[in-house]
């Protein structure tokens, strides 16, 4: 699945390259994108 | 409480024979009692106590405790109002009487097929949801506000109606499984809010091409939102079948199973158990549904229980079709003959879960006493 709405971990660190070494971050952060496109997708069910 | 944990694994351990394909002591019994029912039967008013967490505990409790099966046959609902509210949703409203409907809407027209096909989630933020949720059509402050508040409300009430699912189902004994996906058959997905019912029956005419492509564009999406990552046999992703039975068959193979099929196949490459309802009736396309693997769990609601035993109830699991409308026009012994007369065709080999065609509604006049007296007979009797 690809979106341009939707980031990846990958797309990101491109643009938070300062992410990179921080080992936690992205358990931190893209939950976050995950839940919010299982919400907006629930307002479509 | 020791009592209920031993209640709840016996309850559980009927369930996963079925799932693991094994007979179980007695044929497992699940109904689902919508939150309509359950809360004017506790006495409460159906507005106010959809709004009032404080009220949750009361209505749960009074099902929980009145219609005893082998499942909780209550569970959160998925149309909470607040959130909905806050959106200013159309696609979704509370009706005078306090029940939340889905009105025919649509929020992609013609000519916006190819905009959705080449990005259709980008489609639905950017064009689609400010049509059905009018609070998103605003300034993009206030609409990112609007949608701030509604993922906030949405998951504090789902934190509220989790933990009151739980402390329930602890209390009277009934299993817990994770919660697995829950999607759509991708041109349900189509036609729910996107073109409608009606727009989606006109495109397959129409706009062939274009309804073709928005179905594929959206089968990657059906496939993420079909997986959680707790999903397995036991926790099983909830597939709601809609538009096939209103299909003529050459349309139906054309338009709306080949994608079905294919997100099938994806839920089965990823260990998801699967568990449709097979609204309407099927009858006449039942040989696609026993094309399927997986084991998958089917409810229907109308059609021939013998000639779905005959077609699926070697590989799959039936369950469904007794008919909620019996319990308010027929006498109890009708209701308790009718449950038999199910038992008798559908559970000799295992593979069967005893359910209602479909969640009950209203638990008013003599349907309670009815539904009881069903239970009580799928309970004593439905032993192997």
């Amino acid at each position: 699945m690809k979106s341009e709405y939707f980031k990846t971990w990958e797309d990101y660190v491109e643009t938070h390259p300062e992410l990179n070494d921080i080992e936690s971050a992205e358990a931190g952060i893209q939950p976050y994108e995950e839940e919010m496109y299982a919400f907006i997708m629930k307002l479509f069910l | 409480m020791e009592n209920m944990k031993q209640l709840q694994e016996e309850r559980a351990q009927l369930f996963k024979d079925v799932y693991d394909g094994k007979i179980p002591k007695r044929v497992p019994m699940e109904i689902s009692i919508t939150w309509d029912a359950a809360i004017e039967y506790a006495g409460l008013d159906l507005k106010e106590a959809q709004y009032n967490p404080e009220m949750f505990p009361i209505f749960f409790d009074k099902v929980a405790k009145d219609f005893q099966t082998d499942k909780s046959p209550i569970a959160p609902t998925l149309r909470p109002p607040a959130f909905y509210n806050i959106l200013g949703s159309v696609g979704i409203v509370m009706s005078n009487t306090g029940s939340m409907q889905h009105p025919e809407v649509h929020s992609l027209e013609v000519d916006e097929y190819d905009e959705f096909i080449e990005d259709p989630y980008k489609c639905m933020v950017e064009t689609c949801l400010p049509r059905i949720y009018k609070a998103l059509d605003a300034s993009p402050g206030e609409a990112a506000l609007a949608l701030a508040k509604a993922f906030k409300a949405k998951n504090d009430y789902d934190a509220i109606a989790g933990k009151i699912a739980v402390e329930t189902c602890e209390k009277y004994g009934y299993p817990m499984f994770p919660r697995g996906g829950f999607t759509e058959a991708p041109m349900d997905f189509i036609a729910d809010f996107l073109r409608s019912f009606t727009g989606a029956v006109m495109d397959m005419r129409r706009n062939k091409e274009k309804l073709l492509g928005a179905i594929e564009a959206i089968t990657p999406h059906m496939k993420k939102i079909g997986i959680a990552p707790t999903s397995s046999r036991y926790a099983r992703t909830f597939i709601p079948l809609h538009m096939a039975p209103f299909m003529r068959e050459k349309q139906f193979a054309e338009f709306w199973w080949p994608s079905f099929k294919e997100l099938m196949d994806h839920l089965r490459d990823n260990d998801a158990g699967v568990r449709i309802f097979v609204e309407g009736d099927w009858m006449d396309k039942i040989d696609y549904l026993a094309t399927l693997d997986n084991r998958v769990e089917m409810q229907f609601e109308f059609g021939d229980p013998k000639l779905a035993k005959e077609k699926v109830g070697k590989d799959h699991i039936i369950s469904g079709f007794f008919p909620i409308t019996m319990l308010q026009t027929n006498t109890k012994q009708e209701c308790v003959d009718k449950a038999r007369e199910l038992i008798d065709t559908l559970a000799p080999g295992g593979g069967y879960i005893f359910n209602t065609d479909k969640s009950l509604y209203s638990l008013e006049g003599p349907i309670a006493e009815n539904l009881q007296a069903v239970l009580e007979v799928v309970r004593t009797e439905a032993v192997y």
